[in-house]
């Protein structure tokens, strides 16, 4: 008994920090609805910090505090605020789940490089900001508190104290509650809620880092893994206090401590269950709290009730296709499949081949978001957890029972199939952000404790007293399904040993993979989830059983997720536990989400990006692998903008160009046979076809080396043209303007700041179309793409090894796409300019073809009457 | 003109035919409100009933109780002879609900054809995912004669393939009703139907609900404000004022009672 309390006092502290974290976590969701997941990556960057001024630097403890705790902790608050979330406030539950978990992956390896990897230690207690002495152990009767915890409990009932004051008795406390519910509706009322909202912000990121801070001490070192764990229980706490109550929210986080402390003092010392159930712990609660609780279950993340006024998202880009494009695209695909397969079996080195293969083994993983996500329109963060499972499975059925690979493949879908089943059943009454939290927690379990588990130890032996006089021991369960620690060996099919055949097999997979999930999209269960992401109310008054439908399309994604662990597994030729650690499903998540989730595209391009990005990274660029993190985890936050991926975004946009191409292409011919066609008009082929030998010269380098002769003749004359091409713009441009850059000059301007003329020819045509009243066919945007890839370009050049530039294939690769991005802008300009021309010549027919001011909102086909107005 | 009637035998009406849809002492409690009351309604097959009564009087809770969106904390819903007080509002629709909204619920994305397809295949149940798998769940031509139909009869083929935010809320509102037809329901439940329709969609509607009563005998239950809309349709009213039932009976009466008047109409003449 006495032990018990022992270790209850010894927990409490902990509890006191994660209720400071939970409450913070109460505060921005009930201020600004996000629910911050990367408040644990803050208290981390607070800690760093921390320790950083104090052991390193030698600053005295209350500076290192002060700007540590109340200096850089509202400051990313506020940043995030204004920078990011108040972009968001009626966005949906997604885009901020998608930007918050973004940043989660985004700000460790960024505090990291930063302040040098890995784990700091020592951190410095903050006990003498209180006049007590950092060693000392304070004793109450028998039991001891150092004084590290004593001041994390001290400080948090401060904390807590303050804060219900505030929300009790000060206007901005009752104002931050009302935001939550409406920022539009306050607002009418008279409030400036974005100011509320930043307050919230700065508040809750102070809380953060005054808990990384606090928690340092008690954990004896600063390291991104302990922390952001640290979010999942203060999400578990929260969730305790059903997300509205403080007090209850306190009462969980203590909860949560003490139970760690008590089950973990219990268990026999080295155990895996032991070493596993303190993290687990809280996922396990988050996700007992989150089936069972009503309060939590029942909840409807209840939208703005002003934000029905905000367009609907846009239809798949491949349906703006007119049949031209239809028929093109049909002819070309199989043409460019056949392509790519030869490339690998014939073309590319081993090397390459185990990359590209790569790629299409995470595009297998990536279709079962699409499968979920795209379909459902929830999310799941528990991916990494079933492709491990399909990998363990095939893994351990061939080496214990020499199940051939494809068959334990077979297998392990169908268990992950039943798991995901069995998982789904409860956990998808929840839905939006409350199902994310949910597949969170089972993965974070699956990966501290299940995957571990090694055979090793009885899991449930565990004593329990009765009464003092006798004990229960329950019957021993040794499981060892999932390789354990080490791991387990995962053979590649019979015979399909080699990079290039295996490559096929995991084509074949892919390609079978990709037309169910079409299959499954387009068939009565797409169009149910279809109907359900529009109305779920009214899909349910027609009959449809929503969760069922969840419940078999997660069940569905749970099964090609462990094909694609599978196919992974045998790629690497092993599985092991670390392979499967949820940040990098929540990685994938987020990455499939930019892409794109609706679409297979979308799947293919994340996953090559995946793999090729990593490639740039790491072998061109030669950068640390947390630069990749940190990239994609900034992509995550340009999510909010283009909700329907990139890929599907920049489908749109150039199908839209070559629709406007041709229809401009038919206004001239009908003007030249009219006899009105003007001087400058040029048909765009004919201007990008004698720049097209650039794309040669990387071609060449790659095969045969460096050839000055031949490179200085292809690239001259193509340079020299487009010079002369430039020069005529800006001639043809001044001479209908009368002001502006006159040709010669431009052409020197051109020569001498070459960047400057990607934006700066665009924006004269832009300020001619607004002098003659007619609507900007072009913006300044489109110059970004060629600066910042000449600006890459160069930054490559500066990185890589100069030497065997040349004959590196990526570099290669690179070459030919920045060419492109060069030609591109080149097509985009002189496009601009013909319908410049056209309608100045002939107005009547213009406006059928106008491009968008940025040229990044492409407006949807149908007229988007909002559906509370007229005819 | 009584209220509402107790009758000894579950189901049964005073005249003595089996209701379709009986709800019986309906009480509903929100924190400390009790915002229903005992409220009893029933609606007998082909019937045509109204249920109206001044804004917070109780009428949205009752309705969302009677459709399962809501459990009441006592009372019963019998839906042809069945039990339904805990039924979950899928199932119910699969009975033989069909119900439009207040604040219009379409599915954002999809064409009005598909509107009516999925409401149609909906009604069957539960698709497994296998059938789509094997390309065994493709809509049929029976389906699509049946939704071909539909629009004829609501006077939208030409809309058949526009997707639904293209609408206007008078035609998305047609949309919904279609849709719910499409259920072949029993009962059609209407929730306020005449919001934001003018004068003409209005009459339009009342014709419709009318003609659609005969002809294919489906009960309807119409909660609204629009007294007219409400002269015009139904041949029974239920008055609901702060959670409690307080007339029933044939419109004309009701309409002309003082105490409803006094509640609900103003004292007109």
């Amino acid at each position: 008994m006495e032990e018990i309390l022992q270790f209850g006092i010894e927990g409490f502290p902990v509890g006191c920090v994660y209720a400071l974290v939970a409450v913070g976590l109460v505060l921005t969701y009930k201020t600004s609805g996000v629910f911050n997941l990367a408040f644990g990556a803050q208290a981390f960057l607070s800690a760093a910090v921390f320790l950083e001024l104090r052991n390193d630097s030698d600053w005295p403890l209350w500076a290192a505090f002060l700007v540590a705790v109340v200096v850089v902790g509202p400051l990313v608050g506020l940043i995030l605020d204004r920078a990011l979330f108040r972009f968001m406030r009626t966005a949906s539950w997604m885009v901020k789940l998608a930007t918050s978990l973004g940043l989660l992956v985004a700000i460790p390896p960024t505090v990291q490089i930063w302040f040098g990897k890995g784990t700091r230690y020592s951190p410095p207690s903050v006990a003498p900001l209180l006049g007590i002495d950092a060693g000392r152990v304070f004793r109450f009767g028998d039991y001891n508190i150092s004084a590290d915890r004593l001041v994390a409990v001290i400080a948090t009932l401060a904390v807590v104290l303050a804060l219900a004051l505030l929300f009790r008795y000060t206007a901005l406390g009752l104002q931050m509650r009302a935001v939550v519910e409406s920022p539009r509706m306050v607002e009418l009322a008279g409030v400036d809620s974005e100011r509320v909202s930043m307050s919230a912000w700065m508040l809750s990121s102070l809380l953060a880092a005054l808990s990384g801070v606090l928690v340092a001490p008690l954990l004896t070192n600063v390291e991104a893994a302990s922390m952001t764990l640290l979010i999942v229980a203060a999400i578990a706490a929260a969730a305790f206090g059903k997300l509205t109550s403080i007090p209850l929210t306190l009462v969980g986080g203590l909860v949560l401590g003490i139970g760690q402390r008590v089950i973990a003092g219990k268990l026999p010392p080295n155990s895996i269950l032991a070493q596993g159930i303190r993290p687990a712990l809280p996922f396990l609660l988050l996700f007992l709290l989150l089936i069972f609780l009503p309060a939590l279950y029942k909840r409807r993340d209840v939208g703005d009730p002003l934000a029905g006024v905000d367009p609907p998202a846009p239809a798949l880009a491949a349906s703006y296709k007119d049949e031209q494009l239809r028929r093109f695209t049909r002819m070309i695909f199989p043409v460019f499949i056949l392509g790519f397969i030869l490339l690998n079996l014939f073309v590319l080195s081993d090397l390459w081949v185990f990359r590209l293969t790569n790629g299409l083994v995470l595009a297998v993983i990536f279709l079962s978001i699409t499968a979920f996500t795209g379909l459902s329109g929830q999310v799941s963060l528990g991916t990494a957890a079933f492709a491990g499972f399909g990998a363990a499975i095939t893994g351990q059925l061939a080496s214990q029972s020499d199940v051939p690979s494809w068959i334990g493949m077979l297998i392990g879908a169908a268990v992950a199939a039943v798991i995901g089943a069995l998982l789904a059943i409860p956990a998808l009454r929840l839905g939006g952000i409350f199902l994310a939290l949910a597949t969170l927690a089972f993965g974070l379990m699956a990966e501290s404790i299940i995957f571990p588990l090694d055979g090793s130890e009885d899991v449930l032996g565990f004593r329990v007293p009765i009464f003092g006089l006798t004990e229960f021991r329950l019957p021993e369960f040794h499981p060892n399904v999932f390789g354990g620690q080490l791991g387990v060996d995962v053979p590649r099919p019979e015979g399909l040993g080699t990079d290039q055949r295996f490559f096929l097999f995991v084509f074949g997979v892919f390609s079978v993979v990709a037309i169910l999930v079409i299959l499954v999209r387009n068939g009565a269960t797409g169009r149910f989830l279809a109907a359900m992401r529009g109305s779920e109310t009214a899909a349910a008054s027609i009959g449809i059983n929503a969760t069922r439908q969840r419940i078999t399309v997660f069940a569905f994604s749970a099964a090609i997720a462990g094909v694609g662990g599978s196919l992974l597994g045998m790629l690497n030729e092993r599985s092991s536990s670390a392979d499967w650690y949820t940040l990098l499903g929540i990685f994938w998540v987020v990455l499939v989400l930019n892409l794109g989730v609706r679409t297979v595209d979308g799947a293919v391009n994340a996953g090559m990006a995946f793999v090729l990005v990593s490639y740039l990274i790491e072998d061109l660029l030669h950068m640390p692998e947390s630069i990749f993190f940190i990239l994609f985890g900034l992509g995550a936050i340009t999510y909010a903008r283009h909700p329907e991926g990139v890929v599907e975004f920049q489908t749109r946009k150039s199908i839209d160009a070559q629709v406007r191409g041709r229809r401009s292409n038919q206004r001239a011919d009908r003007l030249r046979n009219e006899g009105r066609l003007p001087s400058q008009w040029r048909r765009v082929s004919t201007v990008v076809g004698p720049m097209m030998p650039l794309l040669l010269v990387p071609v060449v380098g790659y095969y045969f080396g460096a050839q000055p002769l031949l490179f200085a003749v292809l690239i001259a004359l193509p340079l020299l043209y487009s010079f002369w091409w430039v020069y005529c713009c800006y001639r043809d441009v001044h001479a209908h303007r009368g002001r502006g850059i006159a040709g010669p000059i431009g052409l020197l301007i051109d020569l001498a700041g070459r960047l400057v003329t990607f934006v700066l020819l665009p924006m004269q045509i832009a300020a001619m179309a607004d002098e003659d009243g007619r609507d900007r066919p072009i913006g300044w945007q489109v110059g970004r793409a060629p600066i910042g890839f000449a600006l890459f370009g160069l930054f490559l050049l500066h990185r890589s090894d100069t030497a065997k530039a040349p004959e590196e294939l990526g570099l290669l690769v690179i070459s030919l796409v920045g060419i492109v991005v060069f030609l591109r802008w080149v097509g985009e300009v002189q496009a601009a300019l013909n319908q410049s021309w056209l309608d100045i010549a002939d107005p009547e027919s213009a406006g059928d073809q106008t491009d968008d001011e940025a040229s990044e909102t492409v407006a949807a086909p149908a007229a988007l009457a909002a559906p509370a107005g007229g005819s | 003109m009584t209220t509402a009637p107790e009758t000894a035998v579950p189901g049964a009406t005073p005249d003595g035919g089996a209701a379709l849809l009986d709800a019986r002492g309906i009480t509903k409690r929100f924190a400390g409100i009790t915002a229903l009351h005992e409220v009893s309604l029933d609606v007998r097959p082909g019937e045509l009933v109204g249920l109206i009564g001044p804004n917070g009087a109780g009428k949205t809770t009752f309705f969302n109780c009677l459709l399962g969106m809501e459990h009441p904390d006592a009372g019963r819903v019998n839906f042809d002879g069945r039990d339904i007080t805990n039924l979950p509002v899928y199932k119910r629709a699969r009975l033989g609900f069909g119900r439009t909204f207040q604040r219009l619920e379409v599915f954002v994305g999809l064409s009005v054809l598909e509107h009516f397809l999925l409401a149609d295949r909906a009604r069957h149940g539960d698709v497994p995912l296998w059938r789509d798998l094997l390309r065994m769940s493709r809509t049929t031509a029976d389906e699509t004669g049946r939704a071909d139909a539909m629009l004829e009869a609501l006077g939208i083929r030409d809309l058949a393939d526009k997707p639904i935010e293209a609408l206007s809320l008078g035609r998305s509102r047609l949309v919904e009703l279609g849709r719910a037809l499409m259920t072949q329901p029993k009962l059609l439940l209407l929730d306020e139907p005449s919001s934001g329709l003018d004068r003409k969609e209005t009459a339009a509607l009342a014709q419709r609900l009318r003609r659609l009563a005969e002809e294919s005998g489906t009960a309807v239950l119409l909660v609204e404000h629009d007294i007219d809309l409400v002269q015009q349709v139904v041949s029974r009213i239920f008055v609901l004022d702060f959670g409690t039932m307080i007339a029933s009976g044939p419109t004309e009466d009701v309409l002309s009672d003082a105490a409803v008047r006094k509640a609900y109409l103003g004292d007109m003449v």
